[in-house]
């Protein structure tokens, strides 16, 4: 409604004084960067499943290729039953954490807290180097700890197996479950526990037969998100999968690119992979609408549950929990970056600061992807922050006609994991006539499409939650739609656009598999270079470098943290 | 038979007193209501009955059984008690049927036998039709009632309400309000309603304990409260009223402008008094001469009309008086209309007059 009264007043004032329409330029700019960003790139995905790579002539023949063969079915099995395993470990690892922190008196919540924001911070694929030295089969710190105490000759833990694959991802995404469950956890009124108290049900009851039924909504959609991205994840199947030969779909649409490249059937094969994902993404979508609220009436004040003796039980379980996911492998990355050799034990000979100066200094391939990561986060960032303010402002304020098709267009890359993402860019920009294969732009149109998203949604809660009357204030006295945006909009909201921004420039600055298939080793950015690292052993200068970019994203995040509240990351959206 | 006595009952939090040193006892099947503007400490003590707040001092037994005080309390789900919550707490991932047989779940009573229970209860609040509703089908008024009959399907040795019908439109909270009396009525059980709403309390309890900065004021019948208030506070909470501070002198009370024999049966000795003289009571006749009517058993004071409103039911005066001194506030019928401006006669009955804190008598005196 208010779309036809904007569009008339525009007409009106067209009519009285002819002046050019210039929301119909947005429009037209906006939508042509989306077809660029999103259209093009996606529509490849169709394009390419269904036709001869020769001809271009219409055929199902890739698709039969993929489902005729035995070996990638079982990539795709692998894949679901890794991430169904994946979502059990999560869980096991979030929910209690997220109990403990939201509903009871746990002492040391905030230890929880470093813990999940810890395991946030540490890109997957250091997490999974990390793991490779904790719990490699032969030189793994924790099995050469067990053979020196038990004295027993096999390994008490092996990395390179489905079941250490799993869990090394569990330790990096169960923050997912955690905020999901902790943002559902706080919006039950702790009247309804007291209610079940009151009425004669214990601490344990009450939790089982009240807390978690309420919560198990937002749990149920955290998880699947979960399984999506282990679906999705190509790092660490990267490092673990394929020397424990357990083929997943990622590391199977990476062998459709040794050379000759077959890249219709990399489209084909990656079309179930999306499909999933849209399914569980709308699944999600209606689990969360018809998500259990509190029912009526005031919220009513929330107290801790005191929960006695258990709280101990809790306390050792995110104790445990951090130690695995943070304490262990940051640890574990830091003792390697200052060790001539990581697996001899720690000693003065062995403590050497070679790998900083290398880095650093010496080696020009690292150099080059830490500068290139650098730049790359930055421009991604920024252009995606000013991008998703720009569209979720237009669509919300409905300044143009058909702002859904906007809004469809921008939120479409949600469906597509990175890694098929990357095909789709490949496909349509690597080559002739753009030929951008190589060059960091590619990258960063990748990541401003695949990120795009993140940032639109957050922008469009902002600018929801603000009052339309202030800008008609400032028409009414006499500034246009673009001074209320620069003079009100964008300050009011400069702390939710900096949030997001950081929020961008860290995960950018770590992505692996949107960067896969782009790049080549001119545009290699840090996360490509850790693979490459890994292949060839130098785990000392690998975890140099990733000391270095820890430490670069948790000085950001920290940044972040002191400016806008402990909470800005691990927000729902 | 169930008797709940609250003995000294303080709840500090660091210097600040919420709750105040609170005794009261209610008897088997009392209807008490605590009542209080919000912040006063009423919720404080009632959570502190149902066993979510510890207390710093006093006690709370139940059947002469402690449960609680500051050195432990028993846990809310062994008191034998329930609840309405302000916000009514029911729980929306259970049908109807489920919330309201919790309760008797918890107890595990066998299955048929919390069916008959949770059949009847439904039946009393007219639910059942609605038994396998979830609770967000429901209308805020058939939520209430499914809060009201899981908390009488216990059959608890007392019944807890935090300000229940808050929540509710002004329709609706009539209704609610006799449903609540009647549920009481029927099943007679102890009950505790917290409400800062002075009519809500007055129309409901048998007993109302007017609470201010976490201290009661007056413990005592809704009429006696309204009738005979004995603290400023309780006076100006319970309905508006005319505050006249005076002074005793022998066996008169004397005003600005005024004076009247001290009621029959208080005898303080001479000093600063306070009465409260309701606005329902006083009467205006128009003023055309100097020459007071003579109207038996009432002061008759020259006064005039300052301001007006019109309320409907009644009329509104602020009235100065002629003599100077503090105005009063008088209610007339709709039919009798006075002009802003014009001169009158305030009549005070005297036995409008009540005092509401006498001189202290001095203990040299006695």
């Amino acid at each position: 409604m208010s779309a036809e009264t904007d569009i008339d007043t525009g007409r009106r004032a067209g009519w009285r004084a002819p002046r050019f329409d210039w929301t119909i330029a947005i429009f037209v700019v906006l939508a042509l960067l989306l077809v660029v960003l999103v259209a093009s790139p996606l529509s490849r995905l169709v394009i390419e499943s269904f036709s001869d790579p020769k001809t271009g002539a219409f055929t199902l023949q890739n698709f039969a290729a993929i489902f005729g063969r035995a070996r990638y079915m079982t990539a795709y099995w692998h894949t679901i039953q890794l991430a169904a395993v994946t979502v059990a470990l999560a869980l096991f690892f979030a929910l209690p954490m997220a109990f403990a922190v939201s509903r009871t008196d746990t002492p040391l919540r905030g230890l929880m807290y470093f813990g999940v924001i810890g395991a946030f911070i540490i890109p997957p694929f250091l997490g999974a180097i990390g793991w490779i030295l904790l719990a490699g089969p032969n030189a793994g710190w924790l099995n050469q700890l067990w053979r020196a105490v038990t004295g027993f000759e096999g390994p008490l833990l092996n990395v390179f197996s489905m079941w250490g694959l799993a869990f090394v991802i569990a330790i990096n995404v169960f923050p997912l479950i955690f905020i999901f469950a902790t943002s559902a956890f706080d919006l039950i009124s702790s009247e309804m526990e007291e209610a079940a108290a009151i009425h004669g049900a214990g601490p344990l009851r009450t939790t089982w037969l009240i807390t978690l039924p309420l919560a198990l909504p937002a749990v149920l959609g955290a998880c699947m998100l979960v399984f999506l991205e282990t679906i999705a994840l190509y790092g660490t199947p990267a490092l673990i999968a394929i020397p424990a030969r357990y083929n997943v779909a990622t590391t199977q649409l990476t062998t459709f690119f040794e050379y000759p490249a077959k890249v219709e059937l990399a489209m084909a094969f990656s079309v179930p992979m999306v499909l999933i994902t849209i399914v569980l993404l709308v699944i999600q979508r209606l689990m969360l609408r018809g998500g259990t609220v509190a029912v009526s009436g005031k919220g009513g004040s929330r107290q801790p549950m005191k929960i006695g003796g258990w709280k101990w039980v809790l306390l050792g379980h995110g104790a445990f929990v951090t130690l695995l996911a943070v304490v262990l492998p940051a640890g574990m990355l830091i003792t390697t970056s200052f060790s001539v050799a990581w697996a001899k034990p720690p000693s003065f000979d062995n403590l050497t600061l070679a790998n900083y100066v290398e880095i650093l200094f010496e080696q020009q391939t690292v150099r080059d992807a830490m500068w290139n990561t650098i730049k790359v986060a930055l421009s991604g960032a920024t252009i995606c922050t000013a991008m998703g303010f720009l569209l979720a402002y237009t669509v919300i304020r409905k300044l143009v006609p058909y702002a859904q098709i906007l809004t469809f267009l921008t939120l479409a890359p949600v469906a597509v994991p990175g890694i098929v993402l990357a095909i789709c860019f490949y496909a349509a920009y690597a080559g002739p006539p753009l030929s951008l294969y190589g060059s960091s732009l590619l990258i960063v149109i990748a990541f401003v499409t695949r990120f795009l998203p993140i940032s639109f949604l957050s922008c469009s809660s902002g600018i929801r939650s603000l009052n339309p009357e202030l800008e008609e204030a400032v028409r009414i006295h006499g500034g246009s739609r673009l001074r209320a945006l620069t003079d009100v909009v964008a300050p009011v909201l400069k702390k939710s656009l900096l949030g997001v921004w950081i929020l961008v420039f860290v995960i950018c600055s770590r992505e692996l598999s949107t960067a896969m298939f782009l790049s080549s080793y001119q545009n290699r950015v840090i996360s490509i270079l850790t693979l490459d690292l890994s292949e060839q052993g130098e785990y000392e200068m690998l975890a140099a470098m990733g000391v270095v970019l820890l430490a670069i994203t948790t000085l950001v995040v920290v940044v972040g943290m002191r400016l806008l509240g402990r909470d800005f990351m691990l927000r729902r959206n | 038979m169930t008797v709940l006595d609250l003995k000294g009952l303080t709840k500090s939090y660091g210097s600040f007193k919420a709750v105040d040193n609170i005794s009261l006892r209610l008897e088997d099947g009392e209807f008490l209501s605590l009542l209080g503007p919000s912040g006063c400490g009423k919720t404080t003590t009632l959570r502190m009955i149902a066993g979510f707040i510890t207390p710093t001092e006093g006690t709370i037994h139940l059947d002469g059984e402690e449960i609680s005080s500051p050195r432990g309390v028993v846990p809310p789900e062994r008191r034998h008690m329930s609840m309405i919550f302000q916000s009514y707490a029911i729980w929306p991932n259970m049908t109807v049927a489920q919330n309201v047989g919790f309760g008797l779940r918890m107890k595990r009573l066998p299955k048929d036998r919390i069916a008959r229970q949770v059949d009847e209860t439904l039946r009393v609040v007219q639910l059942g039709h609605l038994a396998e509703r979830y609770p967000a089908e429901l209308s805020g008024g058939q939520q209430q009632r499914v809060a009201l009959a899981r908390a009488v399907a216990l059959q608890p040795k007392v019944m807890l309400l935090d300000e229940p019908l808050s929540n509710l439109d002004a329709n609706l909270r009539e209704e609610m309000r006799g449903e609540i009396k009647r549920m009481h009525d029927e099943f007679g059980i102890t009950t505790v309603y917290v409400t800062h709403d002075q009519s809500e309390a007055m129309a409901i309890s048998d007993r109302i304990a007017v609470i201010s900065a976490g201290r009661i004021e007056q413990l005592d019948t809704p009429y006696r409260l309204y009738s005979r208030p004995t603290t400023r506070f309780a006076a100006e909470f319970i309905g508006r009223t005319n505050l006249v501070d005076g002074r005793r002198n022998g066996a008169r009370l004397e005003f600005d402008g005024f004076s009247a024999p001290a009621p029959a049966g208080t005898g303080g000795a001479d000093g600063p008094v306070l009465v409260s003289i309701r606005p329902q009571t006083l009467r205006l006749v128009p003023r055309t001469d100097d020459i007071a009517p003579d109207i038996p058993g009432a002061r008759v004071l020259p006064g005039s009309v300052a301001d007006r409103t019109f309320l409907g039911e009644r009329w509104d005066y602020g009235l100065s008086l002629a003599t100077g001194g503090a105005g009063l506030r008088a209610a007339g019928p709709p039919e009798e209309n006075f002009e802003t401006g014009s001169a009158v006669w305030i009549a005070i009955p005297e036995r409008a007059i009540v005092l509401v804190e006498d001189a202290p008598l001095m203990e040299a005196a006695e």
